[in-house]
């Protein structure tokens, strides 16, 4: 069987490698293109179809949120989930509101894979501490 | 005695009086040709009479028009009866040409109001306050002005003395500009460690626990292989890697709020509410009665900090979790207001005690330099309140 294939948008190389070795050996996910900016990402998508985009929200140069909308202008059809150390519910809506399906925390690698399902099962995925945060904004 | 010598002796105390009244009428001369009588005291039949020496006002005179500060006299309605040239040089205008002219119409267009009011209050023991004279050719010129009534009725005039303060308002400038770079050169370093603690630090700490989280289980299975005292220790580990993911962030954010780059200042009070509510349980009832944007972001850094500082008093010592904070323009000036029900606390103790107020001094002396002003205001089971205010904008051309 076919593993769902991601490519994943995150800058520090540390985090990068370790999410690529879990999503693969935890996950049964095939991490196939690593990008460390929006614009790398882009190049990736161009040359490679993916089924889901996980992208890290703070990126540099371009954003993730703005990575996000663009790529759901150009392959409307393609997931995005956003990955995040934040949980800042500005970051949230406006993320939602470019686009993405789904919005994790990188403290919680269970939950990361748990959103990645329910996003490529074409649901949409909050964490369960950005659902149950009572922010103001 | 002989005659001879008796004789002798009444015309030597005779000479040694009029010697003596000599030299007391030369004296007095010397004071009146030095200017040192204004007026004398004559007894004569009709009874004793005052008498006013002519030019005796000359040396007062010369005292006025030689001083440094420009001197003013004005009649009841604030028309100028007399001013020397001092202030003729302050207007740039001959001093002939500004008797008869209203005072007020002296001070720039956008103080007139506030000096309509400050002259109302003038009383005998005066008032001070700081303007802008308003120059013959168009420029402002920082002034203190003390003013007081020359008598006790309401048909008596008034005493203006105008200092010229434009160096102290150019060094002040000069120290708020110095001191924003300072808090600018402070704001990139604290921006700078943020960074570092989120986009490294933090990274590899979500990358220790992402994979801790898998380690020793099989692959493909969620099946252990760990004995239970060594999985007591991983989760130990697990948590201990989850604390310092926490106490990174929350030092990250502190350090330097994203919600404070080019947002105006009642967004980021209120993301620092929800920070507030979620870290102490600290209630904070944000009102906005007009939003307060500076043009200079340190400045908003700054007072973004001093209202962070005063929550957390809030929280360590007014023993109440509820508090309001106030955003609004007062005067033209912007104010915001923390306020809480709490215990208080004796301010005249507290507020000269560097040891215990140390957080609050600090600040107040730091938001001084940037030209603004904190006021606290307590007492003992009467709540209190920082009011923190931005004053207006000196200029001086």
């Amino acid at each position: 069987m076919t593993r769902p294939s991601i490519l994943l948008v995150e800058d520090h190389k540390v985090m990068a490698e370790a999410l690529t070795n879990v999503l693969h050996k935890r996950g049964n996910f095939e991490v196939s293109d690593v990008a460390e900016t929006a614009e790398e990402a882009l190049v990736c998508l161009s040359e490679r179809q993916v089924d889901l985009a996980l992208v890290d929200v703070v990126l540099p140069h371009t954003s993730g949120i703005e990575l996000v909308s663009m790529i759901h202008e150009k392959y409307p059809h393609l997931p995005c989930m956003m990955i995040s150390g934040r949980n800042a519910s500005h970051y949230v809506k406006r993320s939602l509101a470019a686009g993405a399906r789904g919005y994790v925390l990188k403290d919680d690698i269970h939950d990361v894979i748990k959103g990645i399902r329910h996003v490529l099962n074409g649901d949409i995925y909050l964490s369960k501490q950005i659902k149950d945060q009572n922010s103001p904004l | 005695m002989s005659k001879k010598n008796r004789i002798q002796d009444e015309v030597l105390d005779e000479s040694a009086e009029l010697r003596s009244r000599l030299e007391e009428t030369e004296e007095t001369l010397r004071a009146i040709q030095e200017y040192m009588v204004d007026a004398f005291v004559v007894n004569r039949e009709s009874g004793i009479q005052v008498v006013t020496l002519n030019e005796s006002e000359i040396p007062y005179r010369m005292m006025v028009e030689s001083m440094n500060e420009g001197a003013v006299t004005l009649i009841p309605d604030g028309t100028i009866f007399y001013c020397n040239s001092r202030f003729g040089e302050m207007i740039a205008m001959d001093c002939e040409k500004l008797i008869g002219t209203l005072f007020q119409s002296w001070i720039a267009a956008e103080e007139q109001s506030t000096f309509k009011a400050f002259f109302g209050n003038a009383k005998q023991n005066g008032l001070r306050g700081e303007f802008n004279l308003q120059t013959a050719n168009g420029k402002h010129v920082p002034v203190q002005l003390s003013i007081y009534r020359l008598g006790t009725d309401e048909n008596s005039g008034f005493a203006i003395i105008a200092t010229d303060i434009r160096e102290r308002v150019e060094a002040e400038q000069k120290i708020h500009a110095l001191a924003s770079k300072l808090a600018a050169a402070e704001q990139e370093e604290r921006h700078r460690i943020s960074q570092i603690l989120h986009d490294d630090l933090q990274q590899r700490l979500f990358a220790i626990k992402t994979q801790l989280a898998f380690l020793f289980l099989k692959e493909d299975t969620d099946e252990n292989q760990l004995s239970p005292d060594l999985q007591s220790t991983l989760d130990q580990i697990q948590g201990w890697v989850s604390d310092a993911i926490h106490i990174t962030r929350s030092l990250s954010i502190n350090l330097s709020p994203v919600i404070l780059q080019g947002e105006g200042l009642s967004e980021a009070i209120l993301w620092l509410a929800s920070q507030m509510k979620e870290q102490y349980g600290l209630v904070v009832n944000l009102t906005v009665k007009q939003d307060l944007h500076f043009a200079d972001a340190h400045i908003r850094v700054m007072l973004f900090q001093a209202v962070r500082e005063a929550l957390f008093n809030v929280v360590k010592h007014a023993e109440t979790l509820q508090t309001e904070v106030t955003l609004e323009q007062v005067n033209g000036q912007s104010r915001i207001t923390v306020s809480d029900a709490g215990r208080g606390f004796d301010q005249e103790k507290v507020l000269n005690d560097p040891t215990v107020a140390h957080g609050l001094l600090i600040f107040r002396e730091r938001l001084n330099l940037l030209g603004c002003q904190m006021e606290v205001r307590s007492e003992p089971g009467q709540g209190t309140h920082v009011i923190i205010e931005r004053l207006a904008e000196r200029t001086s051309t």
